[in-house]
């Protein structure tokens, strides 16, 4: 074991070819680091952008389908909705949570009711405020009768998707529980105007006739268990057309189940069209594969799912271009740096050619002679890369960093539009999707193949020169080198 | 005395221009332990290839060299190199970035020959017994004088308890005191340690110290006459 000796004694010696060759690898490690990390950074920032979207898959109409083959005649104002290829009943959105990726679903139905004792929110540019109670109504979102005082929108988690897309904010009280959402316990969330309007405080019951085709009016007395704020904007072009029951400020939030509790059957609940059924899946990660799975399930003709995808793919391209960029640059350095370790290494070993001579003279194995080398440049190889361990991770952040707020800058927003019935639009606050904050942390297992990579680059680059010179016999070495 | 290394009909030779030279023409010989050599000859003559060969720093080119009975080939160059022979070339060729000291404890780990357990101590010793003193045996080698620079190849070759040491103008570079140091040392390992030393030399003051002087001319080695007795 003296060539470790040895090559200990060698780089003491040589201490300026010491850290000329250190300075070499630390630059060309620093420049592969650099682009592992804008790698690594571009991979957490796509799976970022991907959980930043969420992980919630909408099902819902496809209106601009409906509204052409409206406008084409294809259907007319007679068809039976429930019979149009791929339009959301509920029965099509059980069909997409038969996934291990689904971890919730929240079924948004709406229907209207009327009451004889409830005050409505008016607003005075609009004159459709309405307390008709005409029977023959639909639970069908999108296509709303102008007969109510109030809406209900239904959930079916604890946090209606309209709170959590930040639509409405809880003020007072508080969500329903898991268990009242199952056992369709007639529980409501108010807005805050209707219930100023009326004097109702959390904890107050409502009693109100919800108008639902085909059967009779009955009462039902909801219970006030949370009053929210909306955030949703109604513009006045669009204000004056809207029926009250529409405004936001009429909109109540109850369990989906309540239909059951009002004497609907499974087959009549699995006719109801959702204006939206917001599948939430157990990891953001997983929309790709969730898609694919639930592809042609459904004919989708009057339908889409959505995840987003638009946006995704704004926000993911620009980032997966610079990924595929650094991975050149990662493969262009490490081939150049290769071949300039492999030359100098070469060089190295070439101005050695007599001490390789003098230790074969006296008995020392090429074996041992090629590994004191191998040892001399890895002991270089393993200082130089830890250091740039550092140094390298904190260029690819600062790069990883300015180079993502080059590429992802205008930020790009996602405009909610909610569909309100009567072609009206309620534009609720823009959502912006913030670029992703990435902090650049090397998996173990790349630094692992980095060292092992260079290392072995290092190796090869002693091996072959220090085993080109020894396949000379001694005398030839010393006497072309004496 | 038992024949240590044999010559059998040695051939060496090289193209220069058109012509074929040669150098060693099956050449025999019998080197016995225990007895000290110089070989003689004009600058040109072989007596360095034929160092080499002996040596096993090169291969021949026809004939057969055995060593206590076995040949080289059978033996194995680099394992013969390692542990049954030393050489001390004229430019003493030491490994420049280890001291004195190392470059003897770097052949005394090389070699496979039984050594004392305390290696760096024997190297030490030795170094000692050859004028280098601690302070100089932890120098780089190169800030030693040629003198002590050979005195460290000697003792470097002595370190490995080898039966065989072959030397190219040992003395070549060194003045007269210890040009006649290190030939009583040569001579006094063929005597006492039953050592063969075997010197390629120009000088006829250190071939007269030899047991046998031989001469190579035209590619074969004549024996002149014995050793006369050294008296220095």
């Amino acid at each position: 074991m003296y060539f470790l000796t040895r090559a200990v004694a060698y780089l003491k010696k040589q201490k300026s070819k010491t850290i000329l060759l250190s300075v070499l690898f630390f630059l060309i490690a620093n420049i592969v680091l650099a682009g592992l990390s804008i790698q690594k950074a571009t991979e957490t920032a796509t799976v970022l952008t991907r959980q930043e979207i969420g992980a919630d898959v909408v099902y819902t109409v496809n209106s601009s389908q409906l509204n052409t083959d409206y406008r084409n005649g294809l259907i007319d104002a007679t068809v039976d909705k429930t019979t149009l290829p791929g339009i959301p009943l509920v029965s099509n959105a059980n069909l997409l949570l038969n996934s291990e990726y689904v971890s919730s679903v929240d079924y948004v139905a709406s229907y209207e009711a009327t009451s004889e004792t409830l005050t409505p929110y008016t607003v005075t540019v609009t004159a459709t405020t309405s307390t008709s109670s005409s029977g023959g109504s639909k639970i069908i979102l999108g296509t709303y009768e102008d007969n109510g005082d109030i809406s209900f929108r239904t959930f079916s988690r604890p946090e209606p998707s309209d709170f959590s897309d930040e639509l409405a904010v809880l003020a007072e009280g508080r969500f329903a529980t898991q268990d009242e959402i199952d056992q369709g316990a007639p529980v409501v969330l108010i807005e805050q105007t209707l219930a100023d309007l009326n004097g109702w405080i959390v904890g107050d019951t409502m009693t109100v006739y919800p108008t639902t085709d085909g059967y009779e009016q009955v009462a039902m007395t909801y219970e006030i268990i949370g009053i929210y704020t909306t955030q949703e904007v109604v513009d006045d072009r669009t204000l004056s057309s809207t029926p009250s029951s529409l405004l936001a400020q009429n909109r109540l939030y109850t369990p989906f189940n309540t239909l059951v509790t009002m004497g609907l059957s499974t087959e009549e609940i699995d006719q109801i069209i959702l204006s939206k059924a917001v599948i939430t899946l157990d990891d953001p990660i997983h929309v790709t594969d969730y898609m694919a799975a639930i592809e042609g399930l459904i004919p989708l003709t009057y339908g889409t799912i959505d995840a987003n995808d638009d946006v995704y793919e704004t926000l993911a391209g620009p980032i997966e271009t610079l990924g595929d960029l650094s991975s050149v640059m990662v493969w262009i350095v490490v081939i150049a740096g290769a071949l300039i370790l492999s030359l100098i290494t070469a060089l190295t070993i070439n101005q050695r050619k007599n001490e390789i001579g003098i230790l074969l003279a006296i008995g020392e194995s090429k074996a041992k002679i090629v590994t004191q080398f191998i040892v001399e440049t890895v002991l270089i190889a393993v200082m130089a890369f830890t250091l740039s361990v550092f140094s390298g991770i904190q260029i690819g952040q600062t790069i990883s960093t300015q180079t993502l707020d080059v590429f992802l800058t205008p930020e790009p927003t996602v405009e909610t539009v909610v569909p309100q019935g009567k072609g009206s639009k309620v534009t609720v606050p823009t959502e912006t999707i913030d670029a992703p904050e990435v902090d650049v942390k090397l998996d173990p297992l790349v630094l692992i193949q980095f060292f092992g990579a260079g290392l072995l680059v290092a190796m090869i680059s002693v091996a072959i020169p220090a085993l080109y010179v020894t396949r000379f016999n001694p005398k030839q070495i010393l006497t072309n080198n004496g | 005395m038992t024949t240590l290394l044999s010559l059998e009909n040695l051939n060496y030779g090289y193209i220069d221009g058109s012509k074929r030279r040669v150098i060693l023409d099956d050449l025999s010989y019998d080197f016995k332990a225990g007895t000290f050599y110089t070989i003689l000859g004009p600058s040109g003559s072989g007596k360095t290839t034929l160092l080499s060969l002996m040596g096993a720093l090169e291969k021949t080119q026809g004939g057969t060299i055995r060593f206590d009975g076995k040949s080289l080939d059978d033996i194995g160059y680099s394992t013969y190199r390692r542990n049954h022979q030393a050489i001390v070339f004229q430019q003493f060729n030491l490994i420049p970035y280890l001291n004195a000291h190392q470059n003897v404890l770097n052949v005394m780990h090389i070699t496979e020959n039984d050594l004392p357990e305390d290696k760096s101590g024997t190297a030490m010793k030795l170094l000692e017994r050859f004028g280098i003193v601690e302070s100089k045996a932890k120098r780089p080698v190169s800030t030693l004088s040629g003198g002590e620079q050979q005195r460290v190849a000697i003792a470097r070759a002595l370190a490995t308890n080898v039966k065989l040491i072959l030397a190219d103008e040992p003395t070549g570079n060194l003045d007269t005191a210890t040009q006649k140091e290190i030939v009583r040392i040569f001579k006094s390992l063929a005597d006492t340690h039953g050592v063969c030393v075997i010197i390629v030399t120009h000088s006829d003051e250190v071939a007269k110290t030899s047991d046998v002087q031989l001469r190579l001319k035209d590619g074969k080695l004549i024996e002149q006459s014995k050793g006369a007795t050294y008296a220095g």
